[in-house]
Order: C-alpha cells, then structure tokens, then sequence
C-alpha cells in the first residue's frame, strides 16, 4: 500500500513536476507513460531506484542532452512510496 | 480547468460573521468599536472581475453592521482608466467608564449639577453613565486617466467627518466646603463635529529616461462648534468667570502646489528634485461673545506660506562603490499679522500678550557612500547635518551633525547581518533671556546622542529560521541644568519561525523594551499639609526645592503562532501576551544642584508628594480558529478570542472632579468571544 | 518571445503572461510553488500591454531553459530573487524599476530601503494572488520582519488602530521613499499628522512653539503608554521643557498618598487626570481673542 497523495506532494517538491506532468506529456514524458513502459518489468523497481539517485543522462526531445535530476531526499520509506506510486500508474 | 483557476482573479465570496461577546470592556472595545454583549452579526464581501480587456470590478467589504465597517468599489480598465469609491469608519472609545452628573455632555454647553458643593464626594442621585466616543466616517473617491503613453491624470476626493465627544476638563475654583471634597477641576468633555475635505490633483509621466509628479493638493477643515461653554449650577463658585467659553479649533485651510522629477542621466546615476510651495490659511471667525480689545476685527488672518525643496543624486560609481546625497530645504513663514490682544498690569508692570506667529527655516543634509569590500560584506558610511533657526525661539539657531557606519553581510544563505552605529551631537547658538531660563525646550538643548542597530538573521536549516535584533540610543543633554539629562531605550527581539511540515508552521518572538530618562526640575513645594505658604488657593508660593526625576519603562512581549491541518479542518492559534511596567522614581530630595538665584534653601515637602505608584499594563490574547470545508465552495469558521487586559494605572483611580464626575479602569477586563462564520464562494 | 516549438510536444502555448511557454513548458499548473498565480494580479492582465513577461524579471535565461554546459545544477535564471540569490538588492530591484520608476516611486532611489539592501522583494511577494503588504490587515506584519521597536510599540496601550487593522504603516510612511523625513507621505511630520488631525493646524491666536515645530516633540505615533501617545506621562513630559520656578515645576503626587489640603490642587492636579492639562486645556494652541489675561487664553486655558 501507498499513499499516493504524499507520493505527489513529494513529486511537487522534488521538482519533479516541472518536466513530468502525471498523465499530460510536457518538457519529458507523463508519469503514466513512464510507468506503462516499466510495466510488466521485473527490475523496473530497481531501474526506477537506480534513475533517481545515479543521474544518469537523459534526453529531451529536442535532442539536448542532460543529467537527470536526483532526488533530494534520502529516506528509504518516502522514495519507496514515490516508486511504488509512479509504477501504480501504468495501471 | 486548472490553469484557469491558478490565473484568474474571478472570485465571489461572502461571509457572515456571527460573534458573541461574552462582555464590553473599555480596553477592548478601544478601536474594535463593539459596545454590545451577545452577537454582534457582520458581513465581508469580496467581488473581483476581470475580463479579456483587462478591465477590473473589485468591490470588498469588511464588518458590515460594525461599527468599522468598510466598503471598496473600484472599476478600471488597467492601463487606460480608473474609478474608485471607498468608504471606512474608525470608531474609538475613551478605555474607560465615566459616570457624572454634568449635563450637556456631546453638545457645546456644558451645565454644572445643581448640587450643593459638600455633596460631591457622596454618592449623587444625579449621576449617570456616559460614553466618549468619537467616530470618523470617511468616503474617498479616486479618479485616472491615460492621457498618452506615460502620461497619466489622477484625482483623489476624501471627505472625512468626526464626530463625537473626547475627554477634557476645565481648571474651576476650589470649593469653600471641606477641603478635601475640591480639585477645583471640572469635567467639560469637548464637543467634536467637524467636515476634512481633501483634494488631490496629479499629473505622472514617466518614460525610462525621465519621471514627473505634478500636483494640487488642498485640505479644507471646517468644524462646527468655536467654542465650548461650561456653565456653573447652583454651586457658581466652580465656575471662574475667566475660564468659560473655552475656545475650540477653528476652520483652516492648506492648499499646495508640487512638482517631483527625476532623471536617469546614466543607468547608473540618478538625481531627484521636489520643490513644493503651500498656502495655509486660518480666518475662521472669533467665538461670539468675548471682549477684545480694539482693531482685534473678525478673525486672525492667519496665513502661512511654506517653502520645501528635496533633492538627490545617487549614482553607482563601479560595481562596489554607491555614493548618495541629498538636500532638503524648508522655510516656513508665518505671515500673520502681530496685534495686541491683551493687557495686564500688575505691580505697576504692564505686560502686553500679542500672538506669536511662529516661522522657522531648516536645511538637512545627506551624504552616504557604501563600499561592497567583498565576502559578502558592504560598509555604509554616512554623515548627516541640519540646522534649524527661527527668531522666535529661546536660541536662534540649532543644528546637529550625525555620523554613522554600518557594516552588513549580505547575500549568504544562511546568514545575514548587519551592525550600524551612530553618532550625533546637536549645538547652538547663544540662549536668550535670563541666566537660568525657566524654558529650555528639548529640540533646542545641546544633545549627544548615540545609537545601534544590529540584526542577525539565521537559516539554521531548511525549516528553521531565527532572527535577533537589537536596537538602543544613549542621549545625552549637555548643558542643562533642568529639563532632561540623560535618556537610554533599548529593544533586544528574538524572532524564530519553524516549519514543521509542509502543513504545520509555527512562529514565535520575544521583545523586550527597555527605557530609561532622567530628568531634572526646580519647583514649588508646600512643606505642610495646610500650611500657610501653600493654601488650597496658592498653590506655588511655597519653597522652591531641587529635584530630579527618573523614569523608567520596562516591556516584555512574547507572541506565538502556530498553523496547520487536521484532516479536513485547518486550524491556527496566536497568543499575544504584553506586559508594561512604569516607574516614575522622584528621587533626593532636596537636590544640591541649586543654581537659581533665588533658591537659597530647599524646602521639606509635604508627605506622600513624590510617591508616585508603578503602573502597569498587561495584555493577554489568546486567539484559535478553526475551518473546516463543508464544500468545494463552502466553509464554516470556528474562532474563539480570550482576552484579558489588566490596568493598574494611577491616572485616574482616586480621582473625582470637583462636580463630581468620577472616572473607572476596571482593572481586569476579560473579553471572551466566540464567532461562528459561513464562508461561500460562488 | 522565441517560445521553443519541437515536434512531439503538444505545441508550446503560453498559459498566463506574453511569451510565457518558454518558462511554462516547465513551469505550468503543477509546479509547486504556485507561480501561475501570478496571472491573478495586475501582471496577468494580458489585455494591458505594458504587463511583464516571464522574462522582463528573471531575464532570458538561455542557461537555465537549456542547460547546454550540461552542469548538474541547473543553472539559476538570469536574475533570481530567492534565498540563494546571488544577485544584490540593486540588482534585484533593477528588475522592477524598469516599469516601476514614476509616481510613487520616484524617490526609490534615496530611501533608507533602497540603500539597506532592502529590495522590492523583500516586501512584494509577486507570484501570490494576494500581496501580504498590500493588504491594511497584513501589512504591519511584513514590516514588523524588520522593524521590531514599532511592533513593540504599536502593541502599547496608546496606539493608532494599526492592531485592529484600521490603519496601517503606509498611511504615514511611502515605503517606496519619499520627499519627507523617514519616508513619511508629506513633506514634514506634521503635514502626515494633519492629513488626519487637520484641526491641530491652527494658526491660532496662541500658538505652542512645540507643537508648530514637530508633534514628534511630544507624541510617538507608533504607540507608548501613556494616554494620548504621549512620549513622557504628565507633567514629566512638560518639565522638559519648562522649569519656571514656580508651579510648572512643582512636584506631583497622587490623592491617596497626601493628607486633604495638599491634594486640592498641587500634587494630584499635576499627575492625576488629564495632569497639566486639567488648567492648560487647548495645550495644541487656543484661537480664543479674549483680552482676559490672568485665567483667560494666554498659557493655553482656553
Ligand atoms: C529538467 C527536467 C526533469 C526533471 C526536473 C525530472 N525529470 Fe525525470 N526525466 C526527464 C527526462 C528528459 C527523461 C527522459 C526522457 C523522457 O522520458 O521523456 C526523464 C525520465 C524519467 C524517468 C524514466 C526513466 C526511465 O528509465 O525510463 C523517471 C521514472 C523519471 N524521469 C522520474 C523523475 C522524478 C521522480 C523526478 C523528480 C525527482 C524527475 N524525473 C525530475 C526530465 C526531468
Ligand atoms: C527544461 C525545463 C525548464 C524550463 C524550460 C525552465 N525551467 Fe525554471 N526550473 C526548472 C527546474 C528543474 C528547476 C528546479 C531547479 C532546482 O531545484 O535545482 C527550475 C527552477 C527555476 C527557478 C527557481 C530557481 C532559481 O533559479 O531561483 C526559477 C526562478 C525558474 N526556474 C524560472 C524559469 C524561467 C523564468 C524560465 C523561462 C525563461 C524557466 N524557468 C524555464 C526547469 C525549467
Ligand atoms: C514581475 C516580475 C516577475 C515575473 C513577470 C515573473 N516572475 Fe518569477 N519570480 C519573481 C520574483 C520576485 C520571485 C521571487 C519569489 C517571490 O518573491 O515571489 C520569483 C520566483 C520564481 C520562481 C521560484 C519560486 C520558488 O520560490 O521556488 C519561479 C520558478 C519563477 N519565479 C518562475 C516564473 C515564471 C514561469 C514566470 C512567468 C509565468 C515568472 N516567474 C514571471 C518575479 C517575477
Ligand atoms: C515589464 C513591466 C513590469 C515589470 C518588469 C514589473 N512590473 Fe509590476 N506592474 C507592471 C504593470 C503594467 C502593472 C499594473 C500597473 C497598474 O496599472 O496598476 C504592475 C503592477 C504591479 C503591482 C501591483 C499589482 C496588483 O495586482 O495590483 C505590484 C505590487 C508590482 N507591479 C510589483 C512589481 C515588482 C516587485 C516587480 C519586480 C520583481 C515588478 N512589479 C516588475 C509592470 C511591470
Ligand atoms: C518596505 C516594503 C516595500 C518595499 C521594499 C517595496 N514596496 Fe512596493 N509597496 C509596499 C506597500 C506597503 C505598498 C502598498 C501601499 C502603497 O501604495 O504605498 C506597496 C505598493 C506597491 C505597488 C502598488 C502601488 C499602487 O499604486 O497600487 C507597486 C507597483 C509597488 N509597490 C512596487 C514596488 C517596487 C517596484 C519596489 C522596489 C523598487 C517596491 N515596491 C518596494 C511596500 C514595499
Ligand atoms: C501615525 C503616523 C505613523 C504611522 C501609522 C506609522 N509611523 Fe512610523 N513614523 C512616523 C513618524 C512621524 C516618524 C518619525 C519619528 C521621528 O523620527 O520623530 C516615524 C518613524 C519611523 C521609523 C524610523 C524610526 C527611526 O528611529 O528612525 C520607522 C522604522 C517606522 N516609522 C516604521 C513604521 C512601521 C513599521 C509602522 C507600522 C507599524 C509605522 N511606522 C507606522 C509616523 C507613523
Ligand atoms: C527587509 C527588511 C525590511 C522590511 C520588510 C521593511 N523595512 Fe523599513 N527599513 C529597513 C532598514 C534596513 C531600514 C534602515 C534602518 C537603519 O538605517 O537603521 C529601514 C528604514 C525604515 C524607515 C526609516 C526611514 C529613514 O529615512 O530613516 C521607515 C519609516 C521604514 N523603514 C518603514 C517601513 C515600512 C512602513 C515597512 C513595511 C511596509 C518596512 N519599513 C519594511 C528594512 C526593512
Ligand atoms: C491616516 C490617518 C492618521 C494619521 C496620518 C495620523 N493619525 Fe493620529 N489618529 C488617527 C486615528 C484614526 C486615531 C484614533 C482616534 C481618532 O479617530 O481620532 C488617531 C489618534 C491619535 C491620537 C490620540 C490617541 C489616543 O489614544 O488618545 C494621537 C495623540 C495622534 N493620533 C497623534 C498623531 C500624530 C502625532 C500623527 C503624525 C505623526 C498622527 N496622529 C497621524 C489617524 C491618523
Ligand atoms: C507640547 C506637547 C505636544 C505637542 C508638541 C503635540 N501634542 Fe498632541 N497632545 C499633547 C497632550 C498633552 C495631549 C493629551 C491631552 C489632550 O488630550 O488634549 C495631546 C493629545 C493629542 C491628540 C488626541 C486628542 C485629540 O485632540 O484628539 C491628538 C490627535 C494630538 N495630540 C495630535 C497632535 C498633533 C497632530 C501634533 C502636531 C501638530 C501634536 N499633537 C503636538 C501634547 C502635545
Ligand atoms: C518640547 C518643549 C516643550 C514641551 C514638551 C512643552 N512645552 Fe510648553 N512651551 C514650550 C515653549 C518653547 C513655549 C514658548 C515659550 C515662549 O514663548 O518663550 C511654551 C509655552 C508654554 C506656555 C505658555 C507660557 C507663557 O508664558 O505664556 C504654557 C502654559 C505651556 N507651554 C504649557 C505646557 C504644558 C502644560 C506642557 C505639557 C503638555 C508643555 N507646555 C510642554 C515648550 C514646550
Ligand atoms: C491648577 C491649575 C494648573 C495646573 C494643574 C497647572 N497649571 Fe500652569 N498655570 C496655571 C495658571 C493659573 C497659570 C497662570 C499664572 C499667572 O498668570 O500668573 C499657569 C501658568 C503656567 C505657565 C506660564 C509660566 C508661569 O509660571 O506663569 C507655564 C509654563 C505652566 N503654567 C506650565 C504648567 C505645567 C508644566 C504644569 C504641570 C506640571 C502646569 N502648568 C499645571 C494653572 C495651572
């Protein structure tokens, strides 16, 4: 179980909804997509994880090129939260 | 959808506010105009409109039925035009209760009691409760117009009525009964009923280069009563003949031309010029009835015609130096005519009274330079000079040069700080009159003064944020061997706001004020209670002694705030807690400074003159609120006030007028309110 | 502006200020904080075209929509204004002062807060429907960050309705700067007092040298404790000027601490009731033409 509200509010600090909106696509792609693309994926947990505190490179659409943004906070229970939500909503 | 509701200012809500007052209380009901126990029902209105060509309704109440309510309509087209119709009432009540049995209270005759004059102090079968109130009812009407690019007309109308009745007395004659029964003073509440009118007329342009002000500006008073008029009762002794009618303000007028520019001549350096010239007039008639003496005519044909002159000029000479300075100028003339209004002679000495227009001229003077040194730090060094000379005053002519440093710390973030100090000195010309003057007026006394001012403002992590202040001046009086001597304040602030969560805030400071002057004084004292040299009639023929006076003022104020969110219901809770103390400390008596020819010895005093109580003030407030949604467009409101506020004041306690009048602070008051609203938005 | 277009998006559209998509591509609806409300204000009428776009304040920012130089930290904008800004408040300022530099605000440049590092978004919160300092009831609080001796003050026993939300601190003072001393309205102290106590504007007959000079002498309008905002209680605020040696000097005292005689009128008459005034009653200057002497206008009884 997970509490989706605290897992947007989270989304909004982290800054995250400035380029992922949930189900709209803008600067990269919705929240749902993202999850529809993890899902059926085993690791996609892990990949997700991985994602948000390596800040590997990703890119835009306009073909710019950037390291993705890592998360600022630190607690295991808040980004289990994030993850579990984000892969929720594929659904 | 949700772009629309982030980016429109539409909204329509309405709330109806339902408080219950558990009580009126004199301290409470101040400024908050409420004189009713139970539910005191009001409305708050707020309409915005805008519309695709930027055309703005806005129309806002606030207390509807209160005695402070307030209504706002504005209706423009931004850039282009506006209109504006506002109306605000401020009530105040005298903080205390009044019961007398004076007639005539709120008109301009006032009718001492018919009762004998032994029967006073008892308890009077005349007496009735009264209220001083005042009330001012406002109504603005604002007016502009683009007339081209950059150029706009503005006009502003504010009409202002008050009326009501304020505390005032009247020195009477000591009554001939038992002796203690008398001050000799009467109660004589002045009469308030005046019109303000004031209109202003504007003319802004501003292009990047260039920027003007351009105006009229008149202010008309007109007041209905000249004069109040105490008559005695039965008991003609209170009554001295030469007091009554008192006279009340008269109708007067200012009206002013102004024009303001400035000029960029680089990004980087800009001067400012106002110059604006005033008319001030006061020919309202005489109050009817009094003897004069010859060719005193109608009115006083006041008028006085002011000159003020600022100007400026900053400029940023590189990317760390700032350089100020600025000049203002004033001068003030009083051209009223100088007549002979009366004349005594006493001891074959003839003494002439003339009215005593008063002019002055001034000019202060700034210069500042700051000086980023780097690190984040900037020094601002200043000096600041004025004089002021007038040939009427007791020295012709006074100024005073200031220096001050400030060093900041800037542009960290996590913490800011700055520290500035100052340093003034005030001399002047020679004084005029006697040796020891008996009249030293404080803005005229030779002065040094010091003063600091520090903050420190501390992001100690993301959700915590402290702040200290401290604010003190150290003055000095030179030269004065009366009159004031030496004066320190000092406020000492802690600050600290705590974001517990994104939903729970809380905010909480402490103040502590502290104030401290000493003065000196020469004055009449009766040695004994009944004693010959100081009888009920003469009150300053007794000894003249020496005696300094030190005042003290202590403050704590401690205020805290939390908001936050449980489950549906938003809620927040203030607390206001204020306490001041004052000692007025009469102290060695007799003094040795003695330096009046005339004192040669310092007399004993009576007992219990020089012992003046503490007094002291306490304010509790205790504030909670609480909403809660019953709807997307409808809330409900929870508030509850406790307040107590606690007066021990020696003012008035143990005072009766001498017709009677006696005048209350209840010393505790508790205010208890709990309000229910409904919030809708449509 | 030049609001990027790529394929695949849907077409960048500006959601509240002129050129806006450059910014809002990013910064739209669920962006916290909620910086659309700025099109709440008089900045979001798009009908006016004097309004500012995303860009007038925080500059093109080039780095910061692109990031080219590929830094982990986005670049800030051109001119930022929070917390971790490094511009100083000049600079800040400056980013208003392009639109905001006429009427009321000609003075900016000499005010005390202009050359204290205090910026125009110290006060102004622009990105909020409603602005805390413009608001009658919130104002004082915004003030109060900083100027602590008035909040002290203003909750003194005597004050003006500022705590009730009747007044507030730009009645007397243009926080902007002005032509007058401390920033207030009018040219002088006594011109702001006078826009609302015009009746103590006399001339009168009798004028009190004090009062002509500067009200400032005897009351602080920020609030004491003594009645009347006075800065001194009665007679000590009269006894710093005068000294005659006689009554004005005299030593008060209260009734229940003197035997009857005493109390009648020396002591008492001086720090109880309404203290020098209960004989000096029209103490702001009496227009009486009375050729009384003694106990008649002159020394202000009427
Ligand atoms: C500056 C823009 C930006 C920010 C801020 C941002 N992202 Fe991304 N994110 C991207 C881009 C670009 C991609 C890759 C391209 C795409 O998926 O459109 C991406 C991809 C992702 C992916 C998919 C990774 C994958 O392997 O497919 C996830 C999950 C994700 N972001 C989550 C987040 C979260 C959670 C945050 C907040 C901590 C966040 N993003 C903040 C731009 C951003
Ligand atoms: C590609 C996405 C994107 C675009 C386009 C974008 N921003 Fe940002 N902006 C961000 C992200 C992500 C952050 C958060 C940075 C962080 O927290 O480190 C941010 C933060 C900010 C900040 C706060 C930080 C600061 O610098 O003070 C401001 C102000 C800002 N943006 C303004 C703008 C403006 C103005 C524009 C248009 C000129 C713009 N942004 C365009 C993604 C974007
Ligand atoms: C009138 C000037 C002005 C305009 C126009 C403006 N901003 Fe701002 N912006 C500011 C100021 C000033 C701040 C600092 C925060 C504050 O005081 O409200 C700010 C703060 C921000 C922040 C940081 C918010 C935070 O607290 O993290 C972002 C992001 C931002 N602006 C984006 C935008 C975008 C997007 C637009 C256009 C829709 C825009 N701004 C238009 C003046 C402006
Ligand atoms: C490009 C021009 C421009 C810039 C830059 C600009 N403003 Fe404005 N501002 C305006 C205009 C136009 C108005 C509407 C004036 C009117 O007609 O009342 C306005 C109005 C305002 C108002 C009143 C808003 C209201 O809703 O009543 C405030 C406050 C304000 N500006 C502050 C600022 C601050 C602070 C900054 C800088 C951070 C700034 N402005 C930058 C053009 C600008
Ligand atoms: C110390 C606080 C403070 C600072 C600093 C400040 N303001 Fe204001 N501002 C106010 C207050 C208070 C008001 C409302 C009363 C008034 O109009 O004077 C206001 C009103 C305004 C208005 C609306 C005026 C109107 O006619 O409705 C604008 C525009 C504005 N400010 C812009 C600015 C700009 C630009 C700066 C910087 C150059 C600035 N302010 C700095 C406090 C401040
Ligand atoms: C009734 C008019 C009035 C109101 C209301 C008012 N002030 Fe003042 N203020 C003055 C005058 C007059 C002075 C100049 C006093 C002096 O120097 O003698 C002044 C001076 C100041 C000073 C400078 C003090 C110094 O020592 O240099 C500050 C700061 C100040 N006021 C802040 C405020 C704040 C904050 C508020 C609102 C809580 C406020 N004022 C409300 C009239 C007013
Ligand atoms: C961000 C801090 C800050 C805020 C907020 C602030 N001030 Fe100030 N103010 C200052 C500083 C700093 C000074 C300079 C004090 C000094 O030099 O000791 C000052 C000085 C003043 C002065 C004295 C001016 C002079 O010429 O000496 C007045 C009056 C004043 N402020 C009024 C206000 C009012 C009214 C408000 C609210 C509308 C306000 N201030 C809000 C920081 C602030
Ligand atoms: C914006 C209007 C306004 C200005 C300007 C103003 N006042 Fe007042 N003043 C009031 C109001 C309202 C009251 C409450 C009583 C009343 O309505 O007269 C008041 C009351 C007072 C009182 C009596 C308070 C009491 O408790 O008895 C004094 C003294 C006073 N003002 C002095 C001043 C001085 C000195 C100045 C100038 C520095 C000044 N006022 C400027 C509006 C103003
Ligand atoms: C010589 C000292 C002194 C000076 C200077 C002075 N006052 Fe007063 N003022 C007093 C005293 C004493 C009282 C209280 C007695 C009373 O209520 O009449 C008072 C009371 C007031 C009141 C409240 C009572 C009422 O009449 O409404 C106002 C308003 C007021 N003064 C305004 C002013 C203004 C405006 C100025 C400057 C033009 C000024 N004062 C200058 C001593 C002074
Ligand atoms: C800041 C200085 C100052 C304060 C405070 C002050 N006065 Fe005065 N007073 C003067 C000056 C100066 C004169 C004019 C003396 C002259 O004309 O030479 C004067 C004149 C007088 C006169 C007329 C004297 C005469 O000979 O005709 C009386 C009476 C008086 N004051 C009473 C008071 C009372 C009562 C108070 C307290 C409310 C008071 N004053 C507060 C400075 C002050
Ligand atoms: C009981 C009434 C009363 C009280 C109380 C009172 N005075 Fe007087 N005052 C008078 C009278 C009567 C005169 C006129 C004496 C004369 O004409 O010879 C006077 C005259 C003065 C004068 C003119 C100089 C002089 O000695 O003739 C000053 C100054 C003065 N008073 C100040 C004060 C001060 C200060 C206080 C408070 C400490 C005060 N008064 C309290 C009644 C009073």
């Amino acid at each position: 179980a997970f509490d989706a509200d605290a897992a947007q509010a989270l989304a909004k600090k982290e800054g995250c909804t400035k380029c992922h909106a949930v189900d709209k696509k803008k600067e990269a792609k919705s929240l749902t997509e993202i999850s529809k693309s993890l899902k059926g994926k085993p690791d996609a947990e892990a990949k997700l994880l991985h994602h948000l505190t390596s800040g590997d490179k990703v890119k835009f659409e306009d073909g710019k090129e950037e390291e993705h943004k890592i998360l600022k906070t630190k607690d295991k229970a808040d980004i289990k939260n994030l993850t579990d939500w984000i892969l929720s909503l594929g659904k | 959808d949700e772009v629309e509701e982030l980016t429109s200012p539409n909204k329509t809500e309405a709330a109806l506010n339902l408080p219950y007052y558990s009580a009126v209380n004199p301290l409470y009901r101040q400024y908050s105009g409420v004189n009713n126990e139970g539910f005191n029902g009001n409305v708050d209105i707020d309409v915005v409109r805008r519309d695709e060509e930027a055309k703005w309704f806005k129309l806002n109440a606030r207390n509807l039925g209160l005695r402070t309510q307030e209504l706002d309509i504005r209706y423009e087209k931004q850039g282009d035009w506006s209109l504006g119709l506002s109306y605000d009432q401020i009530p105040r009540y005298a903080p205390y209760d009044v019961t007398t049995a004076v007639q005539g209270v709120g008109r301009n005759t006032i009718v001492q009691p018919n009762i004998a004059s032994t029967a006073v102090s008892g308890n009077n079968p005349n007496a009735y409760d009264v209220t001083l109130k005042t009330e001012r009812a406002i109504t603005t009407l604002t007016a502009s117009k683009f007339v081209a690019e950059g150029l706009k007309l503005g006009f502003s109308f504010k009409n202002e009525d008050k009326t009501g009745t304020r505390m005032d007395g009247v020195r009477g004659v000591a009554g001939t009964g038992t002796p203690n029964l008398y001050s000799g003073f009467l109660f004589s509440p002045e009469p308030i009923d005046q019109n303000h009118k004031q209109f202003e007329a504007t003319v802004d342009y501003v292009s990047s280069k260039f920027q003007l002000t351009g105006g009229y500006y008149g202010s008309f008073l007109s007041t209905k009563y000249s004069s109040l008029t105490v008559t005695p009762g039965s008991n003609t002794a209170l009554v001295v003949p030469g007091l009554s009618p008192i006279a009340l303000a008269p109708d007067n007028s200012v009206q002013q031309f102004y024009v303001n520019g400035a000029y960029n001549f680089t990004k980087d350096t800009r001067a400012s010029l106002k110059v604006s010239y005033s008319e001030g007039r006061q020919d309202d008639n005489f109050l009817a009835g009094q003897a004069t003496l010859p060719g005193i005519g109608e009115n006083l044909m006041g008028v006085v015609r002011t000159t003020e002159v600022f100007s400026s000029i900053t400029s940023r000479i590189n990317k760390d130096l700032k350089l100020l300075a600025s000049w203002r100028y004033e001068d003030r003339q009083d051209k009223t005519p100088i007549r002979l209004f009366a004349t005594s002679t006493s001891a074959g000495v003839t003494t002439n009274y003339y009215n005593n227009p008063e002019s002055h001229v001034a000019n202060w003077g700034k210069l500042e330079a700051d000086y980023r040194i780097g690190g984040g730090y900037s020094v601002t060094a200043g000096f600041d000079y004025y004089d002021k000379s007038s040939l009427e005053w007791e020295r012709h002519r006074v100024s005073e040069t200031t220096s001050r440093l400030a060093l900041r710390k800037t542009m960290s973030e996590t913490v800011n700080g700055t520290l500035s100090l100052a340093h003034s000195e005030r001399t002047g010309s020679d004084w005029f009159g006697a040796t020891a003057l008996p009249i030293y007026p404080v803005y005229l006394a030779d002065r040094n003064r010091d003063k600091v001012r520090g903050m420190l403002d501390w992001s100690a992590t993301e959700s915590l944020n402290l702040q200290v202040a401290y604010e003190a001046y150290f003055d000095d009086y030179r030269k004065s061997t009366y009159g004031l001597d030496k004066g320190k304040g000092q406020v000492l602030s802690l600050d600290g706001s705590y974001t517990l969560s994104d939903i729970w805030k809380l905010n909480a400071w402490y103040s502590k004020q502290t104030g401290e002057s000493s003065q000196n004084m020469q004055g009449a004292a009766c040695t004994t209670g009944n004693n010959s040299n100081c009888t009920v009639n003469t009150f300053r023929t007794g000894t003249l002694i020496q005696w300094d006076a030190t005042l003290k003022q202590n403050s704590d104020q401690f205020g805290v705030g939390v908001n936050g969110k449980v489950k549906m219901v938003d809620v927040g809770a203030q607390f206001l807690y204020s306490q001041d103390t004052n000692k007025q400390l009469i102290g060695d008596l007799p003094a040795t400074t003695c330096t009046n020819a005339t004192c040669t010895t310092t007399g004993a005093l009576a007992s219990g003159m020089g012992v003046l109580p503490d007094t002291k003030y306490t304010q509790n407030t205790l504030k909670l609120n609480a909403t809660y949604p019953v709807s997307k467009q409808t809330r409900v409101r929870l508030d509850y006030i406790y307040d107590l506020r606690k007066m021990d004041d020696y003012t008035w306690s143990q005072w009766v007028y001498a017709d009677g009048t006696k005048v209350f602070v209840k010393p505790d008051q508790v205010t208890q309110i709990i309000g229910l609203s409904l919030l809708h938005a449509f | 502006a030049d609001a990027p277009t790529t394929g695949g998006k849907p077409p960048a559209k500006d959601l509240v200020l002129k050129g806006d998509a450059k910014c809002t591509s990013c910064h739209d609806e669920s962006d916290e904080p909620k910086l659309l409300h700025i099109g709440k204000t008089k900045h979001g009428s798009l009908a006016d075209g004097r309004t500012p776009s995303c860009t007038s304040c925080h500059g093109d920012s080039d780095k910061h929509v692109n990031n080219p130089e590929k830094l982990k930290e986005r670049p800030a904008t051109d001119r930022s204004f929070g917390k971790s800004s490094k511009l100083s408040a000049d600079e800040k300022s400056a980013a208003c002062t392009t639109c905001h530099q006429g009427g009321k605000h000609i003075n900016w440049n000499t005010s005390a807060h202009a050359n204290r590092d205090v910026s125009c978004t110290s006060c102004h919160q622009v990105h909020a429907g409603k602005d805390k300092v413009r608001d009658k009831r919130t104002q004082a609080e915004v003030c109060y960050t900083c100027h602590k001796q008035q909040r002290a003050e203003a909750n003194k026993p005597s004050h003006h309705p500022i705590p009730e939300g009747k007044m507030t601190c730009s009645d007397c003072h243009n926080a902007h700067g002005s032509a007058g001393p401390k920033m207030l309205v009018k040219d002088t102290t006594n011109a702001t007092c006078y826009t609302c106590h015009a009746e103590k504007r006399g001339p009168f007959v009798h004028n009190h040298q004090p009062v002509v000079e500067d009200c400032g002498n005897c009351h602080n309008p920020h609030g004491t404790t003594a009645e009347g905002m006075l800065k001194a209680r009665q007679p000590f605020l009269c006894q710093q000027c005068h000294g005659e040696s006689s009554h004005p000097g005299n030593i008060p005292g209260v009734r229940s601490n003197q035997p009857n005689a005493v109390s009648t009128n020396i002591g008492p008459g001086m720090a109880q009731a309404r203290g020098c005034m209960n004989c000096h009653t029209n103490i702001h200057g009496s227009n009486s033409p009375s050729n009384a002497t003694s106990s008649g206008p002159f020394r202000f009884f009427r």
